[in-house]
């Protein structure tokens, strides 16, 4: 509802995500900084705390994406869409400090800042299907035709998240298995402290990713509207005022 | 002139705003390049990222002389800090290969740790039965531990202490 138009009701959900945000992170970067060093890789298990929830993040929004263009799909409310196009914005951006974070810890762990494994390549993968659909909005300009046609790139763009979840497993490679077992048995792999530090990241990510969705979201549609504005101020005042009797009679 | 537009069907929604097609054109480039890099950096090879010792001695007529990668655990390995020359061996349990290897090693690389290599088994070096490696990748398990015996505290310690010139400095400072 907040997002149907510039001049909707104030938005109290927003800032308070915005603020548990910034508190949350405080904590984690506090809690991240101080976990103790790792029997085998020292100081250099801190970047779990930061890797890991940013993983987390893009598999939400890469999730997110789908799931708000399939609501797009029933429901035709442009709302969804421009969601959807915030989570996949959201899941690129991620996405690349994953690959980040991951590249910094593996120089001085694997020895090397990139392989060609299956984790690493079906990730970097993830950038060509979700730029791609960031690509194709651009370029189509019918307002109801990109949503459509988005949508169900998304859909289909969502079989990333369990492909690359399983690539650890399914394939051979260099990048470790999962730490935190949830196939089969649970099962945490890893000194419990670093567990808590590792669920303050994955919630303050969650936080984070609810609130920059809202505010991508909003800006969205400030930008619809803008554009409708413009389009009905380009035609001419009659055209304008007999578009105004042919939506109220539609 | 006013006629046409009385009629009662919706209106064309034709006149949408120009937009700017460099954002597209450059994005589309960009991905294209990424796609590229990535059917040959990788697609051209198996999804398999290595190759077992026991795999390679079952198709050993048809590897030997090839580059390829192969997998397994360190044993009895060898390192000259001056001369960066590293020998061990690599095994999987049944079958285990003599490896060579110039160059700056991790300090993650030790006896019993996971390690891939890149590279050949050469005929006119070491006559085809020690495996030449160009490169060597460190792999580590999903285990991360607080250290808890006080052998453990003590073997990180010098871990530390080690890498303080290098990884650990930026963090020291963070603190």
């Amino acid at each position: 509802m907040t997002y149907t138009s510039a001049s909707s009701p104030a938005d109290r959900l927003t800032p308070l995500l915005g603020w548990a945000t910034a508190l949350s992170l405080l904590v984690t970067l506090y809690l991240g900084l101080g976990a103790p060093p790792d029997q085998n890789q020292g100081v250099l298990v801190r970047l779990l705390f930061v890797h890991v929830p940013a993983a987390w993040l893009s598999y939400l929004a890469y999730f997110g994406t789908g799931l708000f263009g399939l609501l797009y799909l029933l429901k035709r409310n442009l709302r969804y869409d421009r969601l959807a196009l915030a989570s996949a914005e959201l899941g690129v951006l991620f996405t690349v400090s994953t690959l980040v974070g991951g590249m910094l810890w593996a120089k001085p762990t694997w020895g090397t800042y990139w392989v060609w494994d299956a984790r690493l390549t079906t990730t970097a993968l993830s950038l060509v299907i979700y730029g791609g659909y960031l690509l194709i909005r651009s370029l189509i300009d019918e307002r109801d035709r990109r949503a459509r046609v988005a949508a169900v790139i998304g859909l289909m763009g969502t079989l990333y998240v369990p492909v690359n979840y399983m690539a650890v497993e399914w394939w051979r490679g260099v990048h470790q298995t999962q730490t935190l077992k949830l196939l089969g048995s649970p099962d945490f792999a890893a000194s419990p402290i670093y567990g808590w530090i590792l669920l303050a990241g994955v919630v303050t990510f969650t936080l984070m990713y609810l609130y920059l969705l809202r505010v991508r979201a909003k800006i969205a549609a400030l930008a619809d509207a803008r554009e409708e504005d413009e389009l009905m101020a380009e035609l001419p005042a009659q055209a304008t005022h007999d578009l105004e009797v042919a939506r109220g009679s539609s | 002139m006013t006629d046409p537009l009385n009629s009662p069907a919706p209106l064309p929604r034709a006149r949408r705003r120009r937009r700017n097609p460099l954002p597209s054109i450059l994005g589309g480039g960009a991905l294209l390049t990424l796609a590229g890099v990535l059917a040959f950096g990788s697609l051209g090879q198996s999804l398999e990222y290595f190759k077992t010792p026991s795999e390679y001695q079952q198709a050993e007529a048809q590897l030997q002389g090839r580059l390829l990668r192969l997998g397994g655990l360190v044993q009895n390995a060898k390192y000259d800090p001056q001369t960066l020359n590293l020998s061990f061996d690599l095994t999987d349990g049944s079958v285990t290969y003599p490896v060579q290897y110039t160059g700056a090693v991790s300090d993650m690389f030790k006896e019993g740790q996971g390690v891939i290599v890149r590279g050949r088994f050469d005929k006119e070096a070491g006559n085809g039965t020690i495996f030449q490696a160009t490169e060597l990748i460190v792999k580590h398990s999903e285990e991360y531990k607080v250290p808890e015996t006080q052998a453990d505290i003590d073997q990180l310690k010098v871990l530390l202490e080690s890498g303080e010139s290098s990884t650990g400095g930026s963090e020291g400072a963070g603190q």
